[in-house]
């Protein structure tokens, strides 16, 4: 009995998501060796394989969690995540000009990572329970859209622009996903022509403000972030079409590029690995959406496929905005790149959501 | 439930079809990759060997300072300083030697120079000297086979045509370090920025910095730098940003009051300080002391050790503002404030008198007068300095009366100028000796205590506000030195106005009294300051004298045998004209024995100050006695009694029953 189950589930296992995790965290380790080498590699690599020990732990536990309780305890998880929210503004720790830290004992996390999850959470049990069909007008958004304000809201404050921008990223995908009425297409486009230069003025703090100008007109601001653009772009582009090689890129390495091993990670990858490396890269990614998205066909409610969906966009999100910032496609924004970036929030979030897919993907199997 | 099984399998469907849109949008990243690697592959290759697009600063002029006439008090010019890149430089023993005769610089301070740039990271400039001449910028640019890796790097010196006049207040300038890079961490300073270091260069740094423009520079192989076109090609922008001038500052500072009190203080060879204020608003005129420095010698770039060390380790404290930093027993000079007390209290009177005795006996010890005076009355107590009519005023007063008398007029605080550093001086009174001894006060102490001696300390700022105060009727403004910054477009971005401090609540008539007996202190015989009236105006003032060292045996050593650092340091604080006051000066002369050795001083700016500004003739008061003119005795040991009566520190005596 014991062995039929456990065949079981090793012939549902979404096995080919797993091995592309465990290729993209390869890769990581390595550009991550090469981009810290001048400052204790070894340190950063070691706690970089420990922290995804844990997150494989905790991931590879949510796989066996009953869809049905993640279903009921949807609401609750997110609004766990706003108190969270709320806790790292009162309490939290600030790094880099904003608070976006909390501690428990040894342990600190990023709570924004955490809301990110718990949006898609919210929107795909207010989704499920919808029993209108779609499409969707402006008036049947209204609710789950001031559902999620206030964790838009909570981020943007602290002020973690890109962690917002990948929330509302993920947020809009899933209802574009659902379906939406033309007409609230024409005034959802009308609305963000007015309040864009609003929120850019008024919404925005200063060195945000300064980072889409600099997006804009890079020599706006040589000496700051509009430098870090350029040299970005140096470093991405002296890789050419094979790379310089392992360990012998030089931008990254003599410390042009800031945040190198963090944000910046996949610049030290295309200057070393060139076009062709950063095509495997990329294609690795395409990857991984491809192999989650298939699960979205392998789910077997509304509830599911929207989890599904939506943890798929927010991968997706992450990929597109790190990978379009350092080739200067985007302005520059704090978003990590998913199993490359160094930091144990970032890659707890990616485990924890490809346990989810995961699963997701069992199911079909099971029942 | 059929609607919903249909539902979900439409989504199943849709799903696939994103795989489409992830694709498009990696395609997009794709294609940005290919047109930087591929097509912009090569050129970015070369930027990135040796790193040859530099980022180079361009410093702004940092903003002028003017004296209230518009005088140019403090300017910038621009200067020229060597750098090294350590990576183009060959380090052989031959061309160290070239550079070293064409900088003329020391083996020692060349060999200091060239190990930091073997030091740094290699594409780092080291700077090997700054502010170099015409003559090695040209040696250096005109052979520059000679030299790679060695140029010249374009930056702003700080330029003070005043020299050494007021610099403690001007402050100087040089590169931002560690510590100031944190506190300054809002406005995004870089190594190598330069900041305002002390006094107003750095209360108004923010506004006299301007910013720091930056451009790009090209590198060439052999370490030569060039703007590059090519640059702006590649990255499709105008690959430089303008440095923004900084704001000017203007200041209330008067320097041709300035000159005058200078000449001063160094014609009677002083160290110590003067303050000039103008009594109807603050506005400070005139604020340096003695000894000073000229600020140009250790602002910039780099400050020669040598220079520093010399100023930094001198005993007499050339960097130090005295006027606003040290505070010093007041002496005498606080004797208006007491009198002041004692007839707003009612205790004393215009007609009042005391015999003087010569000394007054409180328990076992003896309070000593300088002088046995006989009859004094309130003005001749103020005239001739008497001791022993204000023992008797303290003791019907007591030290919290006192106390609140003279903190009306600014005393024992802080007076609020915007500089760093101010000292708030002190004022005793019983609480003050309760928490800071735990034992209660002693009447005996209250005697020292109303001749400004023992606990009272005061800055010459204080004092010349609350003598400001005294004149004017009571009002202490919040002195201050700039009246508005103005930026490059010619806008007010601040403006300053004068700011009530303290009022001291007094009858002008008690005021007026006060004020008779510091004209009589000048211009009248037996007045302390009689030898130092002018011909021009009768000012008002009052001598004092502060004690430095306590003495068993006072009376065995006369002040002007002592040795320098034990001397009594002397004070005169005036103001002109005596009705309705426009400037009050303060002075200390170090180690100077008395308070009538300063006064010459005062009278100096205050006639400087008539000769500019002129007051009407009734209320000039010109002494009928006019004065020979005559010089302070410079050597010390010279002097005449004369000169320096009434400024001997009274003696206290312990008397055996």
């Amino acid at each position: 009995m014991l062995e039929s189950e456990t065949q079981k589930v090793i012939r549902s296992f979404n096995i080919e998501l797993v091995v592309t995790v465990f290729g993209l965290f390869m890769i990581g380790l390595f550009t991550l060796y090469s981009a810290t080498e001048a400052q204790g590699a070894h340190a950063l690599v070691k706690s970089q394989i420990f922290r995804f020990l844990f997150g494989l732990l905790l991931g590879a536990g949510l796989i066996f969690v009953d869809s049905q309780i993640l279903y009921r305890f949807s609401y609750l998880f997110y609004a766990i995540t706003l108190v969270l929210l709320v806790l790292v503004l009162v309490a939290g720790h600030s790094g880099g000009g904003s608070q976006r830290w909390i501690g428990f004992g040894p342990v600190r996390i990023q709570p924004s990572e955490l809301a990110k999850i718990g949006a898609v959470f919210l929107f795909a049990r207010y989704f499920a329970d919808d029993k209108k069909p779609p499409p969707y007008t402006l008036q049947r958004l209204l609710v789950p859209g001031l559902l999620i304000a206030p964790a838009a809201a909570l981020i943007l404050i602290q002020p973690d622009l890109g962690t917002c921008g990948i929330l509302c990223l993920t947020a809009g995908s899933m209802v574009l996903f659902l379906g939406v009425d033309w007409k609230s297409w024409v005034i959802i486009g009308l609305i963000a022509a007015i309040a864009l230069p609003l929120g850019y003025t008024y919404g925005l703090k200063e060195y945000q403000r300064n980072r889409v100008r600099t997006f804009m007109n890079p020599a706006g601001d040589p000496r700051g972030t509009g430098y870090n653009a350029i040299q970005s772009k140096i470093a991405v582009g002296s890789g050419r079409v094979m790379g310089k090689g392992y360990l012998k890129g030089t931008q990254a390495r003599l410390n042009f590029i800031p945040e190198q091993h963090t944000d910046f990670i996949f610049s030290v990858l295309a200057e070393e690995r060139g076009f062709v490396g950063s095509l495997i890269l990329i294609i690795l990614y395409f990857l991984y959406c491809m192999f989650a998205l298939r699960t979205v066909t392998r789910a077997r409610d509304q509830f599911e496929i929207l989890l599904a969906f939506g943890l798929t966009s927010i991968m997706f999100w992450h990929v597109f905005v790190n990978l379009g910032m350092v080739v200067g496609l985007l302005p520059i924004v704090g978003v990590t790149l998913p199993f490359m970036s160094f930091g144990g929030s970032s890659i707890l979030t990616f485990l924890l959501i490809t346990g989810l897919i995961l699963n997701i993907s069992r199911k079909r199997y099971i029942f | 439930m059929i609607g919903r099984e249909q539902e979900t399998r439409k989504f199943r469907d849709r799903a696939a079809w994103f795989n489409f849109v992830v694709l498009f949008f990696f395609g997009l990243v794709v294609l940005r990759l290919y047109h930087l690697q591929v097509m912009m592959g090569s050129e970015l290759r070369r930027y990135s060997e040796a790193n040859r697009l530099k980022k180079e600063k361009l410093f702004p002029p940092r903003g002028i300072i003017y004296d209230r006439d518009g005088k140019v008090i403090v300017d910038s010019r621009a200067s020229f300083d060597v750098v090294m890149i350590a990576q183009y430089y060959p380090f052989t023993e031959k061309v160290d030697k070239r550079l070293r005769k064409v900088l003329g610089m020391s083996e020692e301070d060349f060999e200091r120079k060239i190990r930091k740039a073997r030091k740094e990271k290699s594409f780092h400039p080291v700077l090997i000297e700054s502010d170099v001449s015409k003559d090695v910028i040209a040696a250096i640019e005109m052979d520059t086979e000679e030299f790679p890796g060695v140029y010249i790097e374009a930056s702003v010196q700080r330029r003070y045509p005043y020299e050494a006049i007021s610099s403690q207040v001007l402050g100087y300038v040089g590169e931002v370090n560690d510590k100031e890079i944190k506190s300054y961490s809002r406005f995004g300073l870089e190594m190598g920025d330069y900041v305002g270091k002390v006094g107003l260069e750095k209360t108004y740094d923010e506004y006299l910095r301007g910013v720091v423009g930056a451009g790009y520079v090209e590198v060439d192989a052999r370490g030569r730098r060039r703007r590059t076109e090519e640059g702006k090609k590649l990255f499709g922008f105008a690959a430089q940003t303008e440095p923004v001038e900084g704001s000017a500052l203007h200041l209330t500072l008067d320097m041709d009051l300035g000159v005058a009190a200078y000449e001063a203080m160094k014609k009677n060879e002083f160290n110590g300080s003067v303050v000039a204020l103008d009594p109807r608003n603050g506005e400070v005129l005139v604020m340096l002391n003695f000894p000073t420095y000229d600020p140009e010698t250790i602002s910039g770039r780099e400050v020669s050790s040598k220079v520093w060390a010399q100023l930094s380790q001198d005993e007499q404290r050339p960097l130090r503002n005295r006027a606003i930093m040290d505070h010093y027993p007041p002496g005498s000079t606080f004797k208006l404030f007491m009198a002041v007390a004692g007839m707003a209290e009612g205790l004393i009177h215009k007609d009042t008198k005391v015999d003087c005795k010569g000394y007054m006996r409180l328990g076992n010890r003896k309070f000593h007068c300088w002088k046995k005076h006989g009859i004094v009355d309130l003005t001749r107590s103020i005239k001739e300095s008497c001791d022993f009519f204000y023992y008797k005023v303290g003791l019907d007063l007591g030290v919290d009366l006192m106390a609140r008398y003279a903190r009306m007029f600014g005393l024992g605080e802080k007076t609020g100028i915007n500089l760093p550093g101010e000292e708030s001086g002190l004022i005793p009174d019983s609480k003050w000796k309760m928490e800071r001894y735990q034992t209660p006060w002693q009447k005996g102490e209250t005697l020292p205590t109303v001749i400004g001696q023992s606990f009272v300390l005061a800055t010459p700022l204080q004092m010349a506000n609350a003598f400001a105060a005294l004149g004017n009727g009571g009002f202490a403004y919040r002195p201050y030195l700039v009246k508005r910054i103005v930026n490059q477009k010619d806008e007010v971005v601040r403006e300053f106005k004068p700011e009530l401090h303290r009022r001291a609540q007094v009858d002008p008539q008690i005021l007026d009294l006060a004020k008779q007996g510091a004209y009589e202190v000048v211009n009248e015989p037996k007045g302390t300051a009689w030898w130092s009236r002018s011909r021009m105006i009768g000012f008002a003032g009052k001598t004092g004298t502060s004690q430095v060292r306590r003495f068993d045996n006072i009376k065995a050593i006369k002040c002007p045998e002592m040795p320098y650092a034990d001397r009594h340091h002397g004070w005169f604080v005036a103001f002109a004209p005596k009705k309705n006051p426009q400037i009050a000066v303060a002075v200390v002369a170090e180690h100077n024995c008395g308070g009538a050795r300063a006064a010459p001083v005062a009278r100096d700016v205050i006639e400087a100050f008539v000769k500019k500004y002129p007051i009407p003739e009734e209320e000039l008061l010109i002494p009928k006695a006019l004065p020979a003119p005559r010089e302070v005795a410079k050597d010390i040991k010279a002097v005449t009694p004369a000169e320096i009566e009434g400024d001997e520190v009274p003696l206290v005596e312990e008397v055996d029953e």
